[in-house]
């Protein structure tokens, strides 16, 4: 039986009342702020991808500030080693004299991690996420300690700024939710920035989101209904961006190296439920896959040469998955 | 909303599509069915005959109302959707929000879906697109049934109707078969050409075809001349032998002039060492031969005279040697003579060539001069089936006194020359003509 109404609408005010606070908060980016609580909803990671100053880092400060959860932010650099994420062992001397290794827990033991300029450290620093951002637990010296609930890695990166950075690798952008663009804003209100913000600094937000609170979205979010048609209109919507699949479509074939992962499948359904949460359903419908195709399957699809010589783009491949991909399949 | 009511949708729905589906499947079908009948009434007109009757094309046309109305129910229902799948269409069309799916699944509680409809269809071709094809067809179907075809247009494969002569000939071919007068191989050959005469010639094309028939029966013709001229001297020989044998019997003396003749003789007969002996085989073997003995080579050599004789009797009688009678041999000499000076018999056969004796078409001539005639030839007024030959103008009868120039309408004179043109008759006349002059 689906969740009544009287259960549902409650949640769905308080996901909107996060998403005007942050609206108050930072001008101009609602589409990205409800994409972002999408992400939030479905427990999934996030990155932001945008031109330094646009306000990356702020938004994920001011969500971190909203939710009342322990925030912390690691400021990637490319000297960074992953015992600097993680933590580790040190050797110390205890009370009674005894020397013994205490574990010390690294920057990501936290329930929201901003990665800024993700891309700036090493492979190698990156790739010490992989296990903490799929599996929420960390395996130092044979030992798993697992992360703090909820826990979230809102990442960063500046995509112009080649020097000195690394692409982050296929597995660990697989472990991202979310791509989301973040663009400069508007005249207006740029303008309204300048006039309202000193040093552009967000006002503080007016009230919190309490942990309870926070799992009674969760407690919706798994209650949030997923029809069989629907799961199904998701599972060729992925395999449609499989090139040699019999469902690829003939600009699939030519452009894409890779299609989505099957993770990118239950991203999807994730988010298309925390997408009918947000309008006050107890169903996944169609159009809810379609509002949250574009920034789940984003960062998955692998194009080939041939794409980038003639600049096709993910956005128009995925754009045109949409449009050609029929929701019932008749 | 309960499960049934949106079923209930969904299923009227289906059968919406259905009707669409069936509508836009039948008139597309129906258009290349009318295509196709009307390219079969139309192939029939041109090929079989031109007055097709209108039951044949109502007829046709019913047959294939019913195959495309069957097709297209069979297509239609075949491709059609599950309800359950349209309900999902029309979650998705509808904005149902993934209530009306779930409504399948799950007891929707106090939610209550958006009311459905089943106005829209997923799909609903225009009507432009199936009916003008539909119309286009219909034009031509009455088109290929209404359109005047003339005889003529008919491209008729058919052919020259030539059994009468093939028959003739292969008679005339079996006969020299059987007398051994031809040889294997030519029969074969003979016997192949007669064959493709017959079943490959082309009636818009007669010229060929006749001109072959004349090349079989001019070469036969000239088989059967030589076949003949071997028999009469084959004849002429043993006639000379057994008559010379019969004078060396009265005799009773072999001069050596009756040797050398005998020998010669022999040599015509072309009778090898291995015949003679043969021949002497039949009498006792003497040195010198017996009045018997000779008395019976000359009756074999006679015998042997009249079976070549009646073998030409034969082939004249087949048609083989026209105007020759055996034996006779100084009518031919004399008329060999006159041909070329143009006084001989015609051979009355204007396929074989111009004949020797002008022609005669009124009566009979009393000299060669003759007397310019005209005459209208009744057969031939029918111009379609008829062409104009060119006439003969012979040298006409003018009085001495007439005889100078510009007299006479001719600026040689009235002595004009004889004029002669060598007309070609068409084969396809050649026959009307030669029954005419029958």
């Amino acid at each position: 039986m689906l969740l009544p109404p009287e259960q549902l609408l409650p949640q769905q005010q308080l996901a909107q009342k996060i998403l005007d606070e942050l609206n108050r908060i930072l001008l101009g980016h609602e589409e990205v702020h409800r994409l972002l609580l999408i992400g939030i909803l479905s427990r999934g990671h996030v990155l932001l991808e945008g031109l330094p100053g646009v306000g990356k880092t702020a938004l994920v400060k001011a969500l971190g500030q909203l939710f009342d959860l322990e925030f912390k932010r690691i400021q990637f650099t490319p000297d960074l080693l992953p015992s600097d994420i993680l933590g580790g062992n040190i050797l110390q001397v205890s009370p009674d004299g005894r020397r013994e290794f205490v574990f010390q827990p690294g920057a990501i033991f936290a329930n929201i991690v901003l990665a800024d300029e993700i891309n700036r450290a090493s492979p190698k620093t990156q790739s010490a996420m992989l296990e903490a951002m799929q599996e929420r637990c960390v395996t130092l010296q044979g030992e798993t300690r697992k992360l703090p609930f909820p826990f979230f890695v809102l990442a960063s990166q500046n995509p112009i700024e080649l020097e000195g950075t690394y692409p982050i690798p296929e597995a660990q952008l697989d472990r991202f939710l979310f791509k989301l663009e973040v663009t400069g804003v508007d005249a207006p209100v740029l303008a309204q920035i300048i006039s309202q913000r000193r040093r552009g600094e967000p006002p503080a937000p007016t009230w919190h989101l309490t942990p309870e609170q926070l799992q009674g979205l969760f407690d919706a979010m798994d209650a949030i209904h997923l029809a069989e048609p629907v799961a199904d209109y998701i599972a060729r919507l992925v395999a449609a961006g499989h090139p040699q699949n019999a469902l690829a479509l003939p600009e699939i074939n030519k452009y894409v190296t890779f299609g989505a992962s099957p993770r990118a499948a239950i991203a999807l359904a994730e988010a298309a439920r925390a997408a009918a949460l947000l309008d006050g359903r107890p169903t996944v419908g169609f159009d809810d896959v379609k509002a949250v195709a574009l920034p789940v399957l984003n960062h998955r699809l692998i194009l080939n040469y041939q794409a980038k010589l003639e600049k096709v783009t993910t956005g128009s491949l995925i754009n045109l998955l949409l449009e050609k991909t029929a929701p019932a399949a008749l | 909303m309960k499960t049934t009511a949106l079923e209930k949708t969904a299923r009227h729905l289906r059968r919406r599509l259905w009707l669409v589906r069936f509508r836009r499947d039948s008139l597309r079908l129906l258009a290349a069915v009318f295509f196709l009948c009307g390219a079969i009434i139309l192939g029939m007109r041109l090929l079989a005959t031109p007055n097709l009757p209108w039951r044949i094309m109502f007829w046709v046309s019913c047959g294939g109302i019913l195959l495309a109305v069957a097709t297209a129910i069979l297509t239609s229902h075949r491709r059609l959707p599950d309800w359950r799948r349209l309900l999902a269409w029309m979650d998705a069309s509808q904005h149902g929000g993934g209530l009306f799916v779930t409504a399948l699944e799950t007891d929707l509680g106090e939610w209550q879906p958006p009311e459905p409809s089943a106005t829209v269809l997923p799909e609903n071709p225009p009507w432009r697109q199936t009916l003008v094809p539909l119309l286009l067809s219909l034009l031509f179907l009455f088109g290929a049934q209404a359109i005047p075809i003339s005889e003529k247009v008919i491209a008729k494969e058919h052919h020259l109707d030539v059994s009468e002569k093939t028959a003739e000939l292969e008679e005339k071919i079996d006969f020299l078969e059987e007398t051994s007068l031809l040889p294997e191989k030519t029969v074969e050959e003979l016997k192949e050409s007669l064959e493709d005469l017959s079943s490959k010639n082309d009636a818009k094309d007669p010229a060929k075809t006749y001109e072959l028939l004349d090349a079989v029966t001019k070469r036969l013709d000239y088989a059967a001349d030589m076949a003949y001229e071997s028999l009469e001297t084959e004849a002429e020989a043993k006639e000379s032998f057994s008559a010379m044998l019969q004078e060396m019997l009265e005799k009773n003396a072999q001069e050596s002039k009756s040797l050398a003749e005998l020998a010669e003789l022999c040599d015509q007969l072309s009778l090898s060492p291995e015949d003679m002996a043969k021949l002497m085989k039949e009498m006792p073997d003497q040195p010198q031969l017996s009045p018997e003995d000779i008395q019976k080579l000359i009756e074999k050599l006679k015998e042997q005279g009249k079976t070549a004789r009646q073998l030409q009797a034969k082939l004249c009688e087949k048609g083989l040697c026209k105007d020759k009678k055996p034996g006779e041999e100084e009518g031919e000499e004399v008329e060999a003579m006159l041909v070329p000076m143009g006084m001989g018999n015609g051979n009355g056969d204007i396929s074989r060539g111009p004949g020797a004796a002008p022609l005669d078409l009124n009566g009979t001539t009393e000299d060669f001069t003759g007397t310019y005639k005209e005459e209208k030839l009744e057969a031939l007024m029918n111009k379609k089936d008829s062409m104009l030959l060119d006439t003969q103008a012979i040298k006409p009868d003018v009085k001495p006194s007439d005889m100078e120039a510009g007299k006479g309408g001719s600026l040689q004179g009235g002595d004009a020359l004889l004029r002669q043109n060598r007309s070609r008759v068409h084969p396809q006349h050649r026959n009307a003509i030669k029954e005419y002059f029958k």
